[in-house]
């Protein structure tokens, strides 16, 4: 389960990369190279975290791919995920949007009714 | 600085050997959920940065510092991360000690060549002037 880790390199992930992406924040100021290299960890742990969880969420289907699909339903379900909840949606086709749109639709409808009256 | 927009994604290739890492043998993932993770990892180290930013910011200070990143992850419900990250950045102290460490006793031991090198110097030098000297009194 470990990854093969050089003596060398602490973090698999690179740490100039987590810099330009805290900096890309407008808030950040300072940041310390403990810091730097706790956050690539942690980064690490996520992927690790989110894919275990993905997979174990559709273990049931006993399909041996883990897709898109499967990693939408942990990220809607887990309350821990909650950030990431528009950045995954989960997939609708064009016959079920337009199925929303069209009931908006009619509760705009409803809605206007009601003020009038 | 982010001077294009690639900058802000995570290498592809860490990113799958995670993903192979955290799943059993045998299992595949698709091109598009490999995409859809890189740009969660990508979003969680902005999430992270936010959160502890406004713990720093709590505290009067400019500076994110460990304290906050685990303050941070106890909050977001990420409270299982912990233990293992605080026994890795022990290790990462550790190994930073030791470079130091190491650093130091070689800074100190090519200052004391140095001297060495000086004090031969310095010897050549006098032995030079005796010469010149012994010169001039044969003169």
């Amino acid at each position: 389960m470990d990854v093969k880790r050089n003596n060398k390199k602490e973090s698999l992930l690179p740490i100039s990369r987590i810099k330009i992406i805290m900096k890309s924040s407008p808030d950040t100021e300072n940041i310390g190279q403990d810091t730097l290299f706790l956050v690539a960890r942690t980064t690490e742990f996520f992927v690790k975290y989110l894919t275990h969880k993905a997979y174990e969420t559709h273990k049931k289907d006993k399909q041996k791919v883990l897709d898109y699909a499967s990693l939408a339903d942990c990220v809607q379900t887990m309350k821990s995920m909650a950030f990431l909840k528009e950045i995954m949606p989960r997939k609708i086709t064009v016959k079920e949007y337009k199925e929303i749109l069209k009931r908006k639709e009619i509760e705009e409808l409803d809605h206007f009714c009601t003020v009038d009256t | 600085m982010a001077e294009c927009l690639d900058d802000l994604n995570l290498p592809n290739t860490i990113i799958a050997r995670l993903i192979k890492d955290a799943l059993p043998q045998g299992v595949s993932v698709t091109a598009e959920a490999k995409a859809a993770i890189a740009r969660a990892a990508s979003v969680f180290v902005l999430y992270l940065t936010n959160m502890s930013n406004t713990k720093a910011k709590q505290d009067n200070r400019k500076r994110i510092i460990p304290k906050d990143i685990f303050d941070t992850l106890c909050e977001a419900d990420f409270a299982e991360f912990v233990v293992p990250l605080q026994e890795s950045f022990t290790k990462y102290k550790q190994t930073q000690n030791n470079k130091k460490a190491q650093k130091k006793d070689s800074m100190n031991t090519s200052k004391d060549e140095k001297e060495i090198m000086e004090d031969g110097d310095d010897n050549e030098q006098n032995g030079l002037s005796e010469k010149s000297d012994s010169n001039d009194n044969n003169q």
